[in-house]
């Protein structure tokens, strides 16, 4: 290669070079600052006792010892766990279900896509609002149940039931699984179903045996990301309890993350509140790997 | 051997065609099928939206209406003036303003870094990007919630907790999905494009902005819109940065109005804010489906 031509390389290898950092320098400024930065922040804070004013100074696990001798931690666990264990298999369900519904050609498709698809569009606490005076004592739910001479229940009220409410009106907004759904059955080959119909196999056993292993990636995706919106769970801890009392009624949906918002915006007990976060970043850790590696035998790739 | 095969082959054919027959003399007219199935599509389709109408209708009750019992689902006369009681007793317009500038400086900022980082993850070749990709695409698994406290502490330290830069900065310098969104969709353009300009002299910077990104408009539709969605709808990032009630943004203003009316006697002027503070969502929503479909089926996340 001539000296002129290898200059040449080198100078569009400059170009490239600088146009790449100026690409992506605001990206890693981003990731740096605002990602993985506070994480490690978050790790380090968790060994400090620091008040929001003043100094941090180092003390040691201490924080992670008091956090575990507070009851509003476990029972903060025992709130999301219930509410994340109802929320991510109906969740699956209820999008599988609308998806269905929908794959059955249906027309015109987009109004009934776009009905379904509206609640999951608009804000979360919108939807908790709404849904709060659907759950009124004389309340759309109570009051569709007297049709049927069924006597309603104090839902947000009632420490028995506003977790099942919360459940319910974030299953409300399955709409964005169903859409993803939608697309995986939609991509599902006809000439499979029409090869399992030669074979006599009937409708359900289709679904089971063709439609949910083709779509099975699908459903583990949206699995792990629900299994993140469940465990981060929080506006209706604030919005749905009767008379706005966070928490209420008697503490049944005093989530984990409430915990660690009083902790840290209302007592501004910064290395207590960056134990707790560092317990549940560590959990929704090991439940994703968890459910991947189980769903390894369940999930069914394409090859 | 292969005439055996033909023979079986013609067999099926024969079978099938007579199962065909059977089958379509059997089978109940599809006209009583394709009722049920449109039964059953508009009863969930309108379980799903029933809570919307109720919503409407709550927000045009007179408080003598809201006191009858059971409350009328199609309330008359009308009563549009809580909407304007609204008005006269919340900072609406400063809400809206507040939105509209979070909105729209997050909105130009995105797009723009999202394109430049998506295009030096897909189009220009270097060591390790696939790696930076996969720190990336992480971030999307990231629980958001539990990055807010150290991202406070960080905002606090820079200045920007008495001004409306926390709710901007972070989405403005890129967002993950976005990236994700924009990769994909550079990947779709055959790279031939690129080496034909190169040879023509073009520099790289030249092939982004006169050849490549002209042809992304589709994926930076969609960006935008899920980029506005994500800021209209944000609630938690707004609850934990803004201190002053000058800077509450449309949905801070819903919780606001929440707390002061949470009686459910009262919920007809929340009713009448919640309507306006979603309309403009459900607008962008209706005319823009197809985007929202796309966002979603391609990355599978809420956001």
């Amino acid at each position: 290669m001539s000296t002129a031509a290898l200059k040449k390389t080198s100078a569009l290898d400059q170009g490239k070079t600088k146009t790449l950092l100026i690409f992506l320098s605001p990206w890693i400024v981003s990731l740096i600052v605002f990602w993985y930065g506070p994480i490690v922040y978050t790790f380090v804070l968790s060994f400090t006792k620091y008040k929001l004013v003043g100094d941090a100074s180092f003390i040691g696990i201490k924080n992670y010892i008091d956090i575990v001798h507070d009851n509003n931690f476990w029972h903060g666990l025992y709130t999301t766990f219930l509410f994340t264990s109802l929320y991510v298999p109906l969740n699956i369900v209820m999008g599988l279900f609308t998806a269905f519904i929908l794959d059955l050609d249906v027309k015109p498709l987009p109004l009934w896509r776009a009905l379904i698809f509206l609640p999951a569009v608009l804000p979360v606490i919108a939807i908790f609002v709404i849904g709060k005076f659907i759950f009124y004592p004389n309340g759309l739910l109570n009051s569709f149940l007297q049709v049927f001479g069924i006597k309603g229940a104090l839902w947000i009220a009632n420490p028995d039931l506003i977790i099942l409410a919360a459940v319910i009106l974030m299953v409300w907004q399955c709409g964005t699984a169903m859409v993803v759904y939608l697309g995986a059955l939609q991509g599902v080959p006809k000439h499979y179903y029409d090869a399992a119909e030669i074979d006599g196999i009937g409708k359900v056993g289709q679904f089971l045996h063709i439609t949910l292993p083709l779509i099975s990636p699908s459903i583990l995706f949206r699995a792990i990301l629900d299994l993140k919106l469940g465990l981060m769970i929080f506006i209706p801890a604030l919005v749905l309890p009767e008379g706005n009392v966070p928490g209420g009624p008697a503490d049944a949906s005093r989530f984990y993350t409430l915990h660690v918002y009083q902790k840290a915006f209302q007592r501004f007990n910064i290395g207590e509140a960056s134990a707790l976060a560092m317990v549940l970043i560590v959990i929704s850790l090991i439940l994703t790997i968890v459910v991947m590696r189980t769903s390894r035998k369940v999930v069914f790739y394409e090859v | 051997m292969s005439t055996d095969t033909l023979r079986t082959g013609a067999n099926t054919t024969q079978k099938l065609s007579a199962k065909q027959i059977l089958r379509s003399s059997l089978k109940p007219s599809p006209t009583i099928e394709s009722i049920f199935k449109y039964v059953v599509v508009i009863l969930v389709c309108a379980a799903f939206f029933a809570p919307f109408i109720y919503a409407i209708s709550t927000s045009l009750k007179s408080q003598v209406q809201m006191l009858q019992q059971p409350r009328a689902f199609f309330p008359l006369p009308l009563h549009p003036k809580n909407y304007v009681e609204v008005f006269n007793s919340y900072p609406v317009i400063r809400y809206f303003r507040n939105t509209l500038i979070v909105v729209g400086a997050v909105l130009v900022c995105n797009l723009l870094v999202s394109s430049f980082a998506g295009y030096a993850l897909s189009r220009i070749q270097w060591k390790g990007r696939e790696a930076f990709f996969m720190l990336t695409v992480s971030t999307m698994f990231m629980p958001l919630f539990l990055l807010l406290l150290p991202r406070f502490l960080i905002f606090k330290e820079l200045g920007m907790l008495g001004t409306l830069l926390p709710l901007i900065i972070a989405p403005a310098l890129g967002s993950p999905t976005s990236i994700f969104l924009m990769r994909q969709y550079y990947r779709s353009i055959p790279m031939d494009l690129s080496e034909a300009a190169m040879i023509d002299g073009c520099s790289e910077f030249g092939i982004y902005w006169r050849i490549i990104l002209p042809l992304t408009k589709p994926a930076l539709a969609t960006i935008a819109i899920f980029t506005v969605r994500w800021r209209w709808n944000d609630f938690i990032q707004p609850l934990i940065y803004l201190q002053s009630e000058k800077l509450y943004t449309v949905t801070m203003g819903l919780y606001t109005i929440m707390g002061t009316s949470a009686e459910e006697i009262n919920i007809h002027h929340v009713m009448a804010f919640v309507i306006m503070s979603i309309a403009p969502m459900i607008f962008i929503f209706l005319a823009a489906q197809r985007h929202f479909v796309e966002g979603t089926t391609h990355t599978g996340l809420k956001g």
